[in-house]
């Protein structure tokens, strides 16, 4: 059975702004198979577009280590980076979700087995959760992506 | 709250019976979402969307319309090819 990881993030959803980022490595694929989010903001009626997009270079994060969900296993071959202060490299129409989400609300996304989104194994690239758009005021979002490799 | 966001984003959405994903709005599930079997894309199919979307009659899954899947090259020998140099990008 695959490895499975938690990686979480936080920033203020301005758009155009990443708020967490999984780089994969040249030895595994990891696949996302849960993304939650929030907000921890005064609830206010603020809405904002995501997506969940590819990327060929990480830019620069703060590192956030994987967690694993099985205190056994190692420690992650792949990394992660929150609250970005160089955007990583997207890569243009690969999106792998989108979605509009109010402030008050809390989303989730579960995959099927064997419907996760799949990172290749390559250096450097990725998926990034990226705000696209945002009506009202700009806030504090959290992410949460659950991964296996 | 909930309700206006759900009109708004999920009124036409499709049950799907084998979906490959859920969205989950507060605890609730509000939609299903399929995969392309070619770029590995989820999307929530809407009722109609099939005039748009596409169906690989190699890999019997659906695609997501866009242009660049409506030749079937399935998602893991696109990986593959990505990972030693072969193409570029998804």
């Amino acid at each position: 059975m695959a490895r499975r990881y938690a990686i979480d993030g936080q920033d203020t959803n301005t758009a155009t702004t990443s708020i967490l980022g999984l780089t994969s490595a040249t030895t595994v694929r990891p696949r996302i198979f849960d993304l939650i989010m929030g907000s921890d903001a005064t609830p206010a009626d603020n809405a904002a577009k995501y997506v969940l997009q590819r990327y060929t270079a990480a830019g620069t994060a703060t590192s956030v280590t994987p967690q694993a969900i099985d205190p056994a296993d190692p420690a992650a071959l792949a990394s992660a980076g929150k609250a970005h202060t160089v955007e990583p490299t997207y890569t243009a129409n690969a999106i792998m979700l989108h979605w509009a989400q109010n402030q008050r609300a809390t989303f989730r996304w579960v995959a099927a087995p064997m419907s996760e989104i799949v990172l290749p194994a390559t250096a450097a690239n990725g998926i990034g959760i990226q705000s696209i758009t945002v009506a009202g005021s700009a806030v504090n979002t959290n992410a949460t992506i659950l991964y296996e490799e | 709250m909930l309700q206006f966001f759900m009109k708004n984003n999920f009124e036409n959405n499709k049950y799907e019976r084998k979906s490959n994903g859920s969205l989950i709005v507060d605890g609730i599930e509000v939609a299903h979402t399929l995969q392309c079997c070619h770029c590995g894309k989820h999307f929530v199919s809407i009722k109609g969307s099939g005039m748009i979307r596409g169906f690989c009659m190699k890999c019997m899954k659906t695609t997501c319309g866009s242009i660049k899947c409506d030749n079937c090259l399935p998602f893991e020998k696109r990986l593959d090819l990505y990972e030693r140099g072969l193409i570029n990008g998804f």
